[in-house]
């Protein structure tokens, strides 16, 4: 569970988020929507605690272990993140993307980790590829595989969606309930709202660097927000 | 005497001349590799003035030519230090200050275009600053250095000749000496052109057969 107290984030003289106080469960799927410059990734970047906050605190309860931003808390990679453009290591292949991390832990089971990952994210065909040889879908399938494989206890992930046509989507959407259904924790920053109603536990609206509105996906039903009225207010 | 007989008369000079180029051009290229990135690491861990002044410095190297800081080296300085150090060892301490603060611009810039967000990645993926300086920074930082190191020792290389007007006997010098001998400066010119275009030419072969060998276009496709 992260426990949020009065946490803002500014960039110079913009606030990106705002005296911000929560509570965001690490076992279930939550999804993090709002308009774009709201704070999402802001926010994604501070639960990951590779950004601090400029004030507040961020409370990050683990299995028993306990972490707190300003420290050198260093929850990774039982809490691990997907950023927006993937990072896939342009200089190593596919494979060796998954593998990195793998060896770098001094896991001693990387070949049947891989195998287990290449099989569940369809990657026979591209896995022997560099990241600019394959799609923007599978690059981001590669980044969630190389996560997953460090079996993890939560990933968070940003904007999952961003540039994957349709198709893609749903095709992504699958591989993120296979993520669900292996016991992951899941806190997506999506601009999908089909996508956050359809799937996600619970919902945390941002709108301009705060959290206006949380809750389960009952909240797309009686929207308080201004984001979510006007959006449901669309025909 | 013809040409080929010019040549082999002087096979030896014009391959002692050659060497002390070589010389020059390695010994230089390696201190000035070594100073060069100890010099971005010492800048790297202190940024703000020092940065701003090894910058000013670099600036400062880049923009005086070779010959005026060869002739500084070996007049000025050594009369205002009271010193008198061989004509090599002049050449090579300026061929080494272009090279060392060349090589230290070169890492900077690839430093400063480095992609963070690979690091940050590597971070949340659990490896270890010493894992990521390894596996990812060091690989795609030399990727993205080598080519234009090689092209470095190239121009030190075309820098070297200006060490024959300190009387350092390499092959410029050398050719000007048997020139001055058997008065044939077509062949002995020429000759020393072929030595230049083959030592040259290797390292700019071997600066685009690295471009093409380790710089990936990492835009999708």
């Amino acid at each position: 569970m992260y426990t949020l107290e009065h946490v803002s984030r500014n960039y110079g003289k913009v606030s990106a988020l705002r005296d911000i106080t929560c509570a965001i469960p690490t076992d279930r799927f939550v999804s993090v929507v709002g308009p774009s410059g709201s704070g999402k990734s802001t926010l994604l970047r501070l639960l990951s605690f590779v950004e601090l906050p400029t004030s507040g605190t961020i409370r990050l309860d683990l299995e028993g272990l306990s972490y707190t931003s300003g420290g050198k808390a260093r929850p990774w990679p039982a809490v691990t993140a997907v950023f927006q453009r993937q990072f896939l290591w342009p200089h190593l292949t596919l494979r060796q993307n998954i593998c990195l991390p793998l060896a770098a832990g001094g896991m001693s089971d990387i070949t049947s980790r891989l195998q287990h990952v290449v099989e569940l994210f369809d990657m026979e065909d591209f896995i022997d590829r560099y990241s600019n040889e394959v799609s923007g879908g599978q690059a981001t399938r590669v980044a969630l595989a190389r996560a997953f494989v460090l079996e993890p206890r939560l990933i968070l992930i940003d904007e999952p969606h961003g540039g994957l046509d349709p198709e893609q989507q749903a095709i992504l959407n699958s591989y993120l309930l296979k993520l669900r259904k292996a016991g992951v924790g899941l806190v997506v920053v999506t601009h999908s709202l089909d996508f956050a109603k359809k799937y996600a536990d619970r919902v945390v609206v941002i709108e301009d660097g705060e959290v206006v509105e949380e809750g389960s996906s009952t909240l797309f039903t009686q929207p308080r927000s201004r984001f979510l009225k006007n959006i449901v207010a669309i025909p | 005497m013809n040409a080929s007989d010019v040549l082999w008369q002087y096979r030896e000079a014009f391959a002692r001349g050659f060497f002390v180029t070589l010389e020059l051009v390695v010994l230089a290229g390696l201190i000035g590799t070594f100073v060069g990135f100890l010099l971005e690491w010492l800048c790297s861990l202190f940024e703000g003035p020092v940065r701003a002044g090894v910058d000013g410095v670099a600036f400062a190297v880049s923009a005086i030519p070779a010959l005026v800081i060869l002739f500084w080296l070996y007049y000025p300085a050594q009369s205002l230090l009271g010193v008198s150090v061989s004509p090599f060892l002049t050449a090579l301490a300026a061929l080494t200050l272009i090279a060392t603060f060349s090589v230290y611009r070169i890492i900077a810039d690839a430093r400063r275009d480095f992609p963070q967000q690979y690091v940050t990645t590597a971070l949340v993926l659990g490896l270890n600053k010493a894992q990521i300086l390894r596996y990812i920074q060091m690989p795609l930082l030399i990727r993205a250095a080598l080519p234009r190191w090689v092209d470095l020792l190239v121009v030190l290389l075309q820098t070297s000749v200006f060490a024959s007007l300190i009387s350092v006997e390499e092959v410029f010098r050398v050719s000007q000496r048997i020139n001055s001998v058997i008065y044939r400066p077509v062949i002995i010119y020429s000759a020393m052109a072929v030595l230049f275009l083959v030592a040259a030419g290797s390292g700019m072969y071997l600066a685009k057969y690295l471009r093409a060998r380790f710089h990936r276009d990492f835009s999708e496709r």
